[in-house]
């Protein structure tokens, strides 16, 4: 009997390359593209806001900056998975200051509120710089991980953590679908259809923060993907969640992994990160979408 | 017995009283309209009776047990509400629209059975919206979409219809369509509706019953007859108003 490595080596070098390289990136792909592609889905729905999508937001910079900070001042101390922890409390915090800014008398508009995203972006990159630059040298991965997400390089052994969570949070979400249709409408409106509204929208903010959480400690900060997804299905599927949001996942998963062929193949032997591939195509069809919607987004 | 019912129903909103000690009666059955100026607490007190406020006083009942009584779920089976105007953010077709309706009687899956499906084409017939059943919303008019939300209301099998100015805004034709199948409904199948209007003359034309409402407090309230009068409304609304009472009993209204 051979055990586990000593088959994997005498397998040949192509289907180790296969097998140990490959396969957990592709993986990594689809966990990520699932898990950010769900929680804009669920974020435009429970904002009402389809501009909404964790990066614009300023969740996947709360996430990274979570992150960074165990990994900078050291609390990490070697506790199992306390990054994707830090980084999921960082998701859940900045989501709460996107729900404050959105509700409530004196709420943003929906354009406002991307802005507001966007410079909480801003200030949660200028941290995670700050931090990366003065910390002891080989503690953390480059502040280039971070910023300019890329699937080259997870974290060590988060992987499988990183798939239970997103499939938990990805199926709570499908599972939600119909309540999230009524939230859509205003949460009085959805009162009225007998949803706890409250309730609803705490479990699915959580979800998708965490699920936001899981993808940044695992890929770093990869942008639009929630985003351009949802939109481009909407024309596909409709609106009506409980298709959408299987959908958002299956097509999520899809895109980033696509994407990262493209940043891993395209300049050889040089590799793009795939946060700059997703980018590139997910600005200006924000732009786009930006300037269709001008006049009554305020 | 009587389908709604508000006791000494008062709500405060940053220090200020906006509805002051409301006591009123729905009959089932019967169609209440609610009338005041501008700011009067009208759609606070829609609020009110539908159950998303809590009032500072008093207590509203639906079929003689009080609101706060009733799970959520429960509520939205008894009681629908059509509020005003209707856009989304997202595209949604007339069929998913009125499909929303279904919502406190599906199980936890969402997915509506044939059944459901059934009582959606029924409520899209009611309101003659079937034929744009597959459109989104976004592709109607004014009048069409509020339309969609009373059929959505209608899917509900509410029992209670709550409206929030549902025909403002909208054309003559489109407004007196829609108070028809809303009496037409009433006659038919005994729905009990309270609806918050503009238009005097539909009140005194389509409510049995109606309660005018100035500063959060009622005027007058009680069965069109001895309350719809152009003493009450000139009251009411600091203009001279006149009223002529038709034959059949509808109360027109002239200044």
């Amino acid at each position: 009997m051979l055990t586990e490595p000593e088959a994997r080596s005498s397998l040949p070098m192509q289907s180790r390359i296969l097998l140990d390289l490959r396969l957990p990136r592709v993986m990594l792909g689809l966990l990520v593209g699932a898990a950010l592609a769900v929680a804009g889905t669920t974020f435009q729905g429970l904002l009402r806001n389809p501009l909404a999508d964790p990066y614009l937001l300023g969740v996947s910079g709360g996430a990274a900056l979570g992150a960074v900070f165990v990994l900078t001042t050291g609390a990490a101390g070697g506790v199992p998975l306390i990054v994707p922890a830090a980084a999921c409390g960082g998701a859940l915090l900045a989501v709460a200051a996107v729900w404050r800014l959105a509700s409530g008398a004196g709420a943003l508009p929906p354009t406002a509120l991307i802005l507001s995203g966007v410079v909480v972006s801003a200030f949660c990159s200028a941290l995670v710089m700050f931090m990366t630059a003065i910390a002891p040298a080989g503690r953390v991965q480059g502040a280039m991980f971070w910023m300019m997400g890329s699937l080259a390089s997870p974290p060590q052994g988060i992987l499988p953590a990183v798939a239970v969570v997103v499939a938990a949070g990805v199926v709570l979400a499908v599972l939600s679908g119909p309540q999230l249709n009524a939230l859509s409408l205003g949460e009085e409106t959805a009162a009225h259809l007998g949803i706890n509204a409250r309730r609803v929208r705490l479990r699915l903010f959580f979800a998708a923060s965490v699920i936001t959480g899981a993808a940044v400690a695992s890929a770093g900060l990869v942008g639009f993907v929630g985003l351009v997804v949802p939109h481009a299905l909407r024309a596909v599927v409709g609106a009506d969640h409980r298709l959408l949001i299987p959908a958002s996942a299956l097509a999520g998963a899809v895109v980033l992994m696509l994407a990262d062929t493209v940043a891993r193949s395209v300049l050889p032997p040089a590799e793009i990160p795939v946060g700059v591939v997703t980018a590139l195509i997910g600005a200006p069809f924000f732009l786009v979408l930006l300037r269709r919607r001008r006049g009554w987004m305020g | 017995m009587n389908a709604l019912a508000a006791h000494d129903l008062s709500f405060s909103y940053a220090g200020r009283t906006v509805v002051n000690r409301v006591t009123l009666e729905v009959p089932a059955g019967e169609m209440l309209g609610i009338v005041g100026p501008n700011g009067s607490g009208k759609t606070t007190l829609l609020r009110l009776l539908s159950g998303v406020l809590r009032p500072s006083g008093g207590a509203v009942s639906v079929l003689g047990r009080p609101v706060a009584d009733y799970p959520r779920r429960e509520l939205a089976q008894l009681v629908a509400v059509v509020p005003q105007g209707g856009g989304t953010v997202f595209p949604y077709t007339v069929e998913e629209m009125v499909g929303m309706g279904r919502m406190p009687h599906l199980a936890w899956t969402g997915w509506l059975s044939e059944r459901d499906r059934e009582i959606c084409r029924e409520a899209m017939r009611r309101t003659d919206t079937e034929r744009f059943a597959g459109r989104t919303l976004d592709q109607l008019s004014g009048g069409e979409r509020q339309r969609v939300l009373i059929a959505r209301a209608l899917a509900q099998e509410a029992r209670i219809i709550l409206l929030d100015e549902a025909s403002s805004f909208l054309d003559l034709a489109q407004e007196l369509g829609i108070f028809r199948t809303l009496d037409c409904l009433r006659r038919e199948q005994g729905l009990t509706f309270v609806a918050v209007s503009h238009d005097l003359n539909l009140v005194g034309a389509f409510c049995g019953r109606v309660l005018l409402l100035r500063d959060g407090s009622v005027l007058a309230s009680g069965p069109r007859r001895p309350t719809y009068t152009g003493d009450n409304l000139t009251e009411l609304f600091g203009v001279a108003v006149e009223t002529v009472e038709g034959p059949d009993g509808r109360v027109r209204v002239q200044w």
